[in-house]
């Protein structure tokens, strides 16, 4: 048995130092750095936010100017979005895919370096605006004419519409790899009826990635062409349509907010059971519910165009569209209050956030059901009510998971348990500031105050709510601080965790904390939806591994499954780590930065750096075989 | 100061929205109230935790199919049909319209037509009590729009495309409303007043609005300014309309599309230097003499 563990370890281990960094393909450290990415990401919007409350505090504030504002929350709009929530969520799904389902890595390791190069190329490419003061000043959906030069003339909304073109490579590449990985890397027995819930939602994610992501990419690829080539797709004068913008742009933005928010449901689906201390109520329920969500998703846009003046006809179809996806978020809510009812609940910092994450979510569903109802919407979209629905649901229905996700998975990380007080005390004040912040929302929306104004006269009612708003997200930001502070203390501080802390029933928690990078020293089989939970299993697992079988020594191996039934078909050779990933992202920014600069032969050459990369990432390889 | 409130409504449609509000709002807090205390019992009762539980309930899987499916489901359908119910409150202009105002949504000011008469006016509409009045909106450059919370939903206002809304007060008020589109750098400063009032003394102000003002050595001085490069008034001999119409600019209650109280003092402050007050809109700081621009100030306030 220490033979075989040796040996993989020989086989799998990454070489130390800078090298390994950029060339690494370990999906556990391309999680890891995804999730520090993005938060680093959550952080630089969260101070805008700051900053765009501080100017909201009173009426007639004078902090920032005009443009100033217009740019913060331009920025963290599409920070929040797009370098943000999806890659944070990227992250765990890159750390937890191939561990819940007992594979070795991702199916394309070096896929899924890429992606997490590009995303963090990207990310640097739309920031680096900020210091000559042009970054997106139009919003985080852009619209059409004012983000076009007549209007905007300045490179602002060149670092938008090229910035997002170049993330999408990294997301669609993302998806592409989860799809297979979830479709083909499952353990053998894990049929689909028996994959995790989690599973299931980056499943779903992935595919409405897939479709929807293109859509973005059209109407940015348009608006750049109209920007600098002379085209006139939006401009009514030339027989454009400034709504084509909005279309395209909805029906891919519509989807990306089930693209944020199922991933962050199925972190939910993880936790509840494993701390209600019972298998979760209707699987086959929540599996269907997240399925139809990533569906019906895609035939909804049209509720964020209903003040345009489209024909009453059509807009009552989307309108009937939009209430029918309150039924799957009824039997997801319903099937964890079952599951809570149903159990002995252990109340520990990550089910703390998945019950804050319900009572917020719940609020921010119900106004979305008001949303639906097609005259309620044209009172109150684009006004602070609409603000507050939207940071109730992506707050409350992706950041808490996320944070309830970041306890869950901390020990697993980082071999440590983080600190339990000061995880409840982070969680209080998040539950607290966040309502604080978002809840007056609703009412000044109500009285009539607009989104997206940079200052309010006094007198129209507006003044306390905004006051609390801005209290509110202090207390947020202290909350925020303390998860921080508990994760920097709890890496070095904390107590040495054990490999399963929680009694948990998904096969991550079946290998030690922090997992090796092989993560399974041999490949489990699986029989129910809780592998972890059936000790039987666990305790064969064992056995085979002192037998030596089913190890896969030779090289970086995994087994192929059917798609269906989860039944063992090939032994599958893993590519190892690799420069080339990295080397590509880097020529994608020269492609990027040469066109954002309209330097055409920077664009070229990036061109053929790129065409190179790929040509030297396909070049034949000798496997690490070692005799 | 002029209630911007959905919840005050001035008008049938905008009582109609608040009704379906309410409607809404009061399914809202039952849903949440039972989800909460679900919630409170599931977490509260039966704590402990210990060894996993793998049974399935049947029962638990039917409380999902008829909390999660059924009651849902009839909710909203209901809720489907009450909204569908307030439709009609808020379409378009039909045929029983009697009345026609053009706006046009400018950065970062209202144009408004009465095209019967020929007036054009800006940030300020007047309406009469109790008439149906259609509201034509088109926009000169990007997408604004147009929201009076006490008198209707909004409507946005788009270039290329003429999309409508229908004012019709039940009561005589003062009205505020806003851009609601974020539509550049100044869309925080883009508000308007609606005002309502009985027919007659409505029919006095569009009577008055017809007059041209008088040939006046205030006048001259507008145009030698250099005013009259940006502003019409009527009767001037010339009408550009690249910034707000200012005829009969002494009987509007604001300076700026909502941004100042229009009062001599203000006036003043604005023309010294407008880009302190909003900064980024389209009129520069022309730094003329004070004299001037006192002269200024008187002669604007006696348009009347």
């Amino acid at each position: 048995m220490e033979a075989h563990v040796e040996r993989l370890e020989k086989v799998w281990a990454e070489p130390a130092g800078i090298v390994s960094f950029l060339t690494s393909v370990d999906h556990k450290r391309i999680g890891i750095r995804y999730l520090f990415t993005a938060f680093a990401f959550f952080v630089a919007a969260g101070i805008e936010a700051l900053v765009m409350r501080a100017q909201l505090a009173r009426p007639r504030e004078g902090l920032v100017s005009p443009e100033t504002f217009d740019q913060l929350f331009s920025l963290h709009g599409t920070t929040m979005i797009f370098l943000f929530v999806t890659p944070m969520l990227s992250g765990f799904g890159n750390y937890l895919v191939p561990l819940m389902i007992g594979a070795r890595d991702m199916a394309f390791p070096r896929l899924n370096a890429l992606s997490y190069w590009i995303f963090l190329a990207s990310g640097l490419f739309i920031y680096s605006s900020v210091p000559f003061g042009l970054a997106p000043n139009d919003g985080w959906f852009n619209y059409v004419p004012l983000s076009e030069k007549a209007f905007t003339p300045d490179k602002n909304i060149d670092f938008y519409a090229l910035g997002l073109i170049f993330i999408t490579i990294s997301t669609t590449a993302g998806a592409a790899n989860f799809i297979v990985t979830i479709f083909k890397l499952r353990a053998p027995g894990m049929s689909i009826n028996r994959m995790p819930l989690f599973c299931w939602a980056v499943l779903a994610t992935s595919f409405a990635v897939i479709f929807a992501l293109p859509s973005l990419t059209v109407a940015n690829t348009m608006l750049e062409l109209e920007r600098n080539w002379g085209f006139h797709f939006f401009q009514p004068a030339h027989g454009g349509d400034p709504l084509l913008w909005q279309h395209l742009f909805w029906i891919f933005g519509h989807p990306d907010v089930y693209i944020i928010f199922l991933p962050a449901i199925g972190i939910v689906s993880s936790v509840v059971p494993v701390f209600s201390r019972r298998s979760i109520v209707g699987y086959e329920w929540l599996a269907l519910a997240t399925v139809l969500t990533g569906i019906v998703g895609f035939g909804v846009w049209v509720h964020h165009m209903f003040a345009t003046g489209l024909p009453q006809i059509s807009m009552t179809f989307f309108s009937a569209a939009s209430f029918m996806i309150v039924i799957p978020s009824g039997i997801q809510i319903f099937a964890w209050l079952a599951t809570m009812l149903t159990g002995r609940p252990v109340l520990k910092t990550p089910f703390l956030y998945v019950l804050g994450f319900v009572v917020v979510f719940v609020i921010g569903g119900l106004t979305g059901v008001m949303f639906a109802a097609v005259p309620f919407d044209q009172q109150t979209t684009d006004s602070y009510f609409v603000v507050a629905h939207f940071h109730y649901v992506l707050f409350g229905g992706a950041v808490f998971p996320i944070f309830a996700g970041v306890h869950y998975w901390f020990p697993k990380m980082s071999g440590r348990m983080y600190h339990e007080l000061a995880g409840q005390v982070s969680f209080w004040l998040v539950f607290v500031g966040f309502n604080l912040t978002f809840f007056p929302m609703h009412v000044s929306g109500l009285l009539g105050m607009p989104r997206r104004v940079y200052t309010y006269p006094s007198g129209l009612g507006w003044d306390a709510y905004n006051l609390l708003s801005t209290i509110g997200s202090g207390v947020l930001a202290a909350g925020i601080l303390v998860i921080v502070l508990n994760v920097l203390w709890s890496l070095r501080r904390g107590a040495p965790a054990l490999s399963d802390p929680w009694g948990g029933n998904t096969l991550e928690w079946s290998t030690s904390s922090p997992p090796p990078h092989f993560n399974f020293p041999v490949i489990p089989i699986v029989r129910s939806a809780d592998p972890n939970w059936d000790l039987e299993d666990r305790r064969q697992d064992a056995l085979r591994l002192e037998r030596g079988e089913l190890l896969l020594v030779d090289g970086h191996q995994t087994l192929a499954t059917t798609v269906l039934e989860g039944e063992a078909e090939e032994e599958l050779h893993m590519p190892s780590e690799s420069i080339w990933p990295f080397v590509l992202a880097l020529a994608f920014s020269v492609v990027f930065f040469g066109l954002l600069l309209h330097l055409y032969g920077v664009a070229t050459l990036g061109c053929i750096l790129v065409a190179g990369s790929i040509a030297g990432w396909h070049r034949p390889q000798r496997e690490l075989q070692d005799q | 100061m002029r209630d911007q409130s959905t919840l005050k409504p001035a008008s049938h449609a905008a009582q109609a929205i608040a009704d379906l509000w309410w409607i809404l709002f009061v399914v809202s807090v039952i849903v949440f109230f039972v989800v909460v205390a679900l919630l409170l019992v599931g977490v509260l009762r039966r704590r402990g935790g210990g060894e996993p539980d793998r049974s399935t309930s049947r029962g638990a899987t039917k409380f999902v199919a008829i909390a999660g499916v059924v009651v849902p489901a009839v909710v909203v359908i209901s809720l489907f049909f009450a909204s569908v119910a307030t439709l009609p409150a808020v379409s378009p202009a039909g045929k029983n319209a009697r009345m026609t105002i053009d706006v046009v949504g400018r950065q970062w000011f209202w144009d408004v037509y009465y095209r019967s008469r020929s007036i054009r006016t800006s940030n300020e509409i007047h309406i009469p009590v109790g008439v149906p009045v259609e509201i034509r909106v088109t926009s000169d450059d990007v997408i604004h729009s147009l929201w009076v919370p006490r008198l209707n939903r909004k409507i946005d206002v788009i270039p290329g495309q003429t999309s409508s809304v229908v004012f019709d007060a039940n009561k005589a008020g003062v009205f505020r409303g806003q851009c609601a589109e974020f539509c550049g750098v100044e869309h925080g400063n883009m508000a308007l007043l609606v005002i309502a009032e009985p027919q007659t003394r409505f029919d006095r102000w569009l009577t008055n609005e017809a007059k041209p003002a008088p040939a006046s050595a205030g006048l001259s001085a507008f145009v030698g300014s250099g005013c009259s490069g940006c502003h019409a008034i009527s009767g001037a001999p010339q009408q550009s309309r690249f910034g707000p119409d200012l005829s009969h600019f002494g009987l509007r209650q604001t300076i700026g599309a909502g941004t100042l109280t229009n009062t001599p003092e203000q006036l003043a402050d604005w023309i010294r230097d407008p880009q302190r007050i909003k900064p980024g809109n389209k009129m520069p700081k022309l730094g003329l003499p004070e004299p001037e621009i006192q002269a200024l100030v008187r002669y604007l306030e006696s348009l009347q």
